[in-house]
């Protein structure tokens, strides 16, 4: 072992006296255009290597990152910047709650250019353990690849959680609560459709349609006690447009809002989320589990007037001993007011904040490029738009790690057709700090994908899921019915 | 000795050439759309994505080779060679446990994988397992029986699962076959077998996969595995003395060739498709842009068969003969117009679907098409529609979207160039701008419409009210009306644009035109205002004479009128098959 460790070293020692020495470098003024852009951001101290590329030709690129407290990983590559995992782990922990200083330079025409030095911030507020997402194709209609993954934010570990080519369907709408792996919901569409609920490693299908709903259950929110689910319920239609700037709309014919309780087996709901004339959808509990939020909107003529359609930010109150819902309905964003539409809204787990997107109308912001992140302070209803965050394209779905911390969103800034995961911090103060993407080993992993990363969901360990049990359960005939209690 | 050799190159030299042959002139265009059906790029990132599924290097080399097929002789002669390498293989196990020469017996695998190409989803990866097993096998039999080469076997086999896939059953198959002609090892070689069932259950969690795609990857059917146990029999049976002292006969080796040549000319008989062939050579053309062949293609084959249609109509479309021609064709309604997209759609048409969009000018529509076709691939990635989607967002002035595509397609070995040109044309200003993009640009939507996917009628529409110069789309909405019957929406988009748009009335149009004032009984000065030429006039007089004094009966006007549109209106019945 020790003569492995001392060849491994002296290859090391040799590659990095291989290293050409930066001379005579031009200086710019300038910081260096990077993808992803990772100047000055603020990262969390577990975050695995932020590697990028200048753009630009060049021959060489070369990078000196200094700690505040003196240490230093120096890189150079032809293409890209690729940092160690351990040196790079190792001066994140000793500068966490400090800067790192980067120095880049690229060898272009024979000569050195050395471009003004960034930062890139340390956090001290921790991350979670990973990301879980869904991986498709933004086909829309039908489905051919995909599946849902977990990403270890640490290093560039991915682990197909359930992949669609098990179960010959669809994935989609996983949810943990605040942040769980043990607990878990998703739904599987197609031939062996049904919705899975795990507890433990354990996993349960269901069959959520009733003869008092709807449809099946989609867009699910735990209940920070376990013991809820919230759900939509939406008779939903896909359709195109001509205009180029635009694709896809995605518009609920009827929709409504129920709770699973989870103990009985029942579904629940009241006059004011299932109403006849108003669309109700994206349901959320605040973390006191004593408010559920969703999005209401006036029933219109559709097609004729599906750009007529906007959703409000509306609250009720919800009693989870009695599994019972006030009478009062809140409206917290009025669509009628902002001529703004609303849409997922998500408390963070500390009670402070609300994030919710805004869009032009409808309510499947993720084919819209004017849709928008905003935050709504719960203490004083001041609502604001992420302009820290927020891009010329589509910003969207949204997540809280569970400090409420740290943020993930869906972003499609990049190309405009292909959603990525970009993640902030929000401190104490409400500061909220540039977004960086989620880093990848190769930085041109985003360029050569043709898939979208839905539903991003921060959990603070591996998700406890047995695929094979999936696939069994999934492929069998077995469904257990959900109950409605009127 | 001298003979054998000689021999040997004289059956590999006919192989190769009969191969060759074969594939570039009878089945050219499945192997074209075996490189249009993937994506290889050349990155460290993307080749190492081959290691997150099972047969790792043998799909890495089968698509990195699969590239090749790109250029016009470039899948036979690669194909070719891989299977003459093979053949190669095989003659050497056979000799390596016989320690005789069967060159013309150790063609049956190779003739078998041959036959297997034949289908769209069996590729070299497939072919790549089979010869890497081989290979392996042949460097293990090198090896001294010992307990250190049994105990080298042992734990080469799951690695060659992960390098291999299916190559581990070539593997295990024949050292069991080695253990019997030897008649030691027996132990070792159950051990290897019950290895090799429990390896690929073992790595399908760790994979991903289900038990058939664990047991078969990388490929999809059990077929797949029929080349390997073909020569796994055959070594069996030469194990015989009286076998192989049969076949090395005269006579022995006439009947070798003459199952050969059964197993090759049945194998065709039963599995070549040469429908899809040629449906395969309308789309590559299409694709290559040689639409005139495309045409000739279409005109000659005559396919009864809405996909063929589809290729029929865009070849008439790019002529400007639509109006003209299109009754010449076989028509299933509008079904040859857009092809119809669903769950349940065949993966070809789905692939083939956004050509018509495309050509139209509905640039949503085929973006949402290409898309599809990708993602229903096996692989779920594609040369041909990543370049489609460039072009797509080229001409929606869509710059960071174009440039995704563009920087895929810099990285591949035969589609850079192309990736450069348009980049060129996506920066280019002014006078520099290509005349097709300038043509494309324009054809485009000027104001928003919802629609639902398969609602053609209200995108073409709204074409033509965006752009009455877009005669494409014009020429497409009065073939959709023609074809669906709707005769009375026909005539009045035609008096909208067709009057302006066609000077001389083209032949379909008229007919047409003729059924709708007919049933509108105008007066014989509104009639001469559309301009429709007096032989098509008095056609329609003869016709209609013919049809009410056969009572309406079809099976006389056939001969003169089964290819007028009148015929059609009268006759075509949809039958759903």
């Amino acid at each position: 072992m020790k003569f492995l460790l001392g060849v491994i070293g002296c290859v090391c020692v040799c590659l990095s006296s291989c290293m050409e020495q930066v001379v005579n470098g031009q200086i710019l003024d300038e910081v260096p255009l990077l993808f992803p852009d990772y100047a000055d951001v603020t990262v969390p101290a577990s975050i695995a290597p932020l590697n990028f590329t200048v753009d630009g030709e060049f021959s060489k690129i070369d990078v000196v990152v200094t700690g505040e407290r003196g240490q230093e990983i120096h890189v150079q590559h032809a293409r890209e910047i690729r940092f160690p995992l351990k040196a790079w782990q190792r001066m994140l922990e000793e500068n966490a709650g400090g800067a790192l200083q980067v120095s880049v330079s690229v060898k272009s025409d024979g000569s050195w250019k050395r471009y003004a030095l960034f930062s890139i911030y340390v956090s001290e507020y921790p991350l979670d353990y990973g990301l879980v997402y869904r991986r498709v194709v933004p086909g829309y209609e039908v489905y051919g690849k995909m599946g849902i993954y977990e990403r270890n934010l640490s290093d560039f570990k991915e682990r197909p959680l359930v992949e669609n080519t098990l179960i010959h369907g669809c994935v989609n709408c996983h949810s943990f609560p605040m942040g769980d792996p043990s607990r878990m919901s998703f739904h599987i569409r197609g031939e062996h459709g049904g919705t899975v609920l795990t507890s433990g490693g354990k996993a349960e299908i269901y069959h959520t349609k009733t003869d008092q709903t709807l449809a099946s259950c989609v867009y699910p929110y735990w209940h920070p006690s376990g013991n809820y689910i919230a759900y939509s319920v939406n008779e939903t239609q896909q359709t195109f447009h001509s205009a180029q700037h635009k694709r896809v709309e995605v518009v609920d014919w009827d929709s409504d809002v129920v709770v699973y309780q989870v103990e009985t087996n029942e579904l629940i709901s009241c006059p004011q989320l299932k109403s006849g004339s108003v669309l109700e959808t994206f349901p959320a509990f605040s973390p006191d589990g004593g408010t559920l939020y969703f999005c209401s909107a006036e029933r219109k003529q559709i097609p004729a007037e599906y750009d007529q359609i906007r959703y409000s930010l509306c609250s009720v109150g919800f009693d989870p001993v009695t599994g019972s819902f006030s009478q009062e309905v809140d409206t917290l964003v009025s669509a009628r007011e902002l001529n703004k539409s609303v849409s997922f809204p998500r408390p963070s787990y500390d009670g402070k904040y609300l994030m919710y997107t805004l869009l032009d109308y409808g309510n499947f912001s993720i084919w819209h490029p004017e849709s928008d992140l905003w935050l709504m302070d719960l203490e004083t209803g001041e609502t604001r738009p992420l302009d820290e965050v927020n891009s010329n394209n589509v910003d969207s779905y949204h997540s809280w790690s569970s400090n409420s911390r740290w943020f993930v969103f869906s972003s499609r800034r990049i190309d405009g057709l292909y959603t990525r995961p970009y993640l902030a911090s929000i401190d104490e103060q409400g500061k909220i700090s540039k977004p960086f993407l989620l880093p990848q080993e190769y930085t041109d992993y985003y360029g050569n994908s043709f898939y979208s990363f839905n539903i991003p969901e921060f959990v603070t360990g591996p998700v406890q899921l047995d695929p094979r049990e999936v696939e069994y359960k999934a492929l069998g005939k077995e469904r257990k019915p959900f109950a409605y209690r009127p | 000795m001298k003979g054998e050799v000689g021999f040997r190159v004289l059956a590999g030299g006919i192989f190769l050439i009969a191969c060759i042959v074969f594939f570039q002139y009878f089945y050219p265009y499945h192997l074209f759309l075996k490189e249009q059906i993937r994506l290889f790029l050349l990155t460290p990132g993307y080749i190492l994505s081959y290691f997150t599924k099972p047969a790792s290097l043998a799909c890495l080399t089968g698509d990195f080779l699969t590239q090749f097929n790109y250029l016009r002789w470039g899948g036979p002669v690669l194909l070719a060679v891989v299977l003459w390498v093979e053949w190669l293989l095989c003659t050497a196990v056979i000799r390596s446990l016989t320690k005789e020469h069967f060159s013309l017996v150790a063609f049956f695998p190779v003739v078998v994988e041959w036959i297997l190409h034949y289908q769209i989803n069996y590729a070299l990866p497939d072919t790549f397992s089979t010869v890497y097993g081989l290979l392996f096998f042949l460097c293990y039999t090198r090896l001294h029986a010992s307990v250190k080469k049994y105990l080298i076997g042992f734990f080469s086999i799951p690695l060659l699962y992960v390098l291999t896939g299916t190559g581990m059953w070539v593997f295990v198959w024949l050292a069991f076959l080695e253990c019997l002609y030897r008649r030691s090892g027996w132990l070792y070689s159950i051990v290897y077998l019950l290895v090799a069932v429990v390896v690929p259950w073992l790595f399908r969690s760790f994979y991903l996969l289900t038990d058939k795609q664990a047991l078969l990857y990388p490929a999809t059917d059990l077929p797949a595995l029929v080349p390997a146990l073909l020569l796994a029999g055959m070594l069996f049976l030469l194990f015989s003395r009286s076998i192989w002292y049969r076949l090395t006969t005269l006579a022995g080796r006439g009947v070798v060739l003459a199952g050969l040549l059964g197993l090759l000319g049945g194998g065709t008989y039963a599995r070549a498709n040469f429908t899809r062939e040629k449906l395969l050579g309308l789309d590559s053309e299409a694709y290559f842009g040689n639409w005139e062949r495309v045409y000739r293609m279409a005109t000659d084959y005559q396919l009864s068969y809405a996909p063929a249609t589809y290729y029929a109509n865009l070849a008439l479309s790019y002529r400007g003969e639509l109006g003209e021609k299109l009754m010449d064709y076989y028509q299933p309604a509008s079904y040859g117009l857009f092809l119809t997209v669903g769950p349940e759609s065949p993966v070809l048409h789905i692939f083939f679907s956004n050509e018509a969009f495309f050509h139209v000018g509905d640039m949503n529509m085929a973006q949402h098409s290409a898309m599809l076709g990708m993602i229903f691939l096996p692989s779920a990635r594609s040369s041909r529609m990543a370049k489609r989607l460039a072009e797509i967002n080229l001409i929606n002035e869509d710059i960071p979207a174009t440039e995704k595509y563009l920087r895929m397609l810099d990285k591949t070995l035969f589609h850079r160039k192309w990736a450069a040109g348009t980049r060129r044309m996506l920066y280019a200003d002014g006078p520099e701008t290509h005349l097709w993009l300038q043509v494309k640009r324009d054809q485009r939507f000027t104001s928003d419409l919802l629609r639902k996917g398969n609602d053609y009628e209200a995108s073409l529409k709204k074409l033509v009210e965006s752009n009455p110069q877009n005669k494409v789309a014009l020429n497409y909405l009065l073939s959709y009306y023609l074809l669906n019957k709707q005769i009375h929406a026909f005539g009045e988009v035609y008096d909208l644009y067709g009057k302006e748009a066609f000077p001389i009335v083209p032949r379909v149009y008229g007919e047409g035109l003729l059924v709708w004032l007919a049933g509108k009984k105008v007066s014989e000065e509104v009639l001469g205002s559309y301009r429709i030429p007096t032989n098509v006039i008095s056609e329609f007089i003869d016709y209609t004479r013919l049809y009410e004094a056969h009572d309406g009966k079809g099976a006389p006007l056939q001969e003169s009128y089964g290819r007028s549109y009148w015929f059609y209106y009268h006759f075509a019945q949809w039958i759903n098959e």
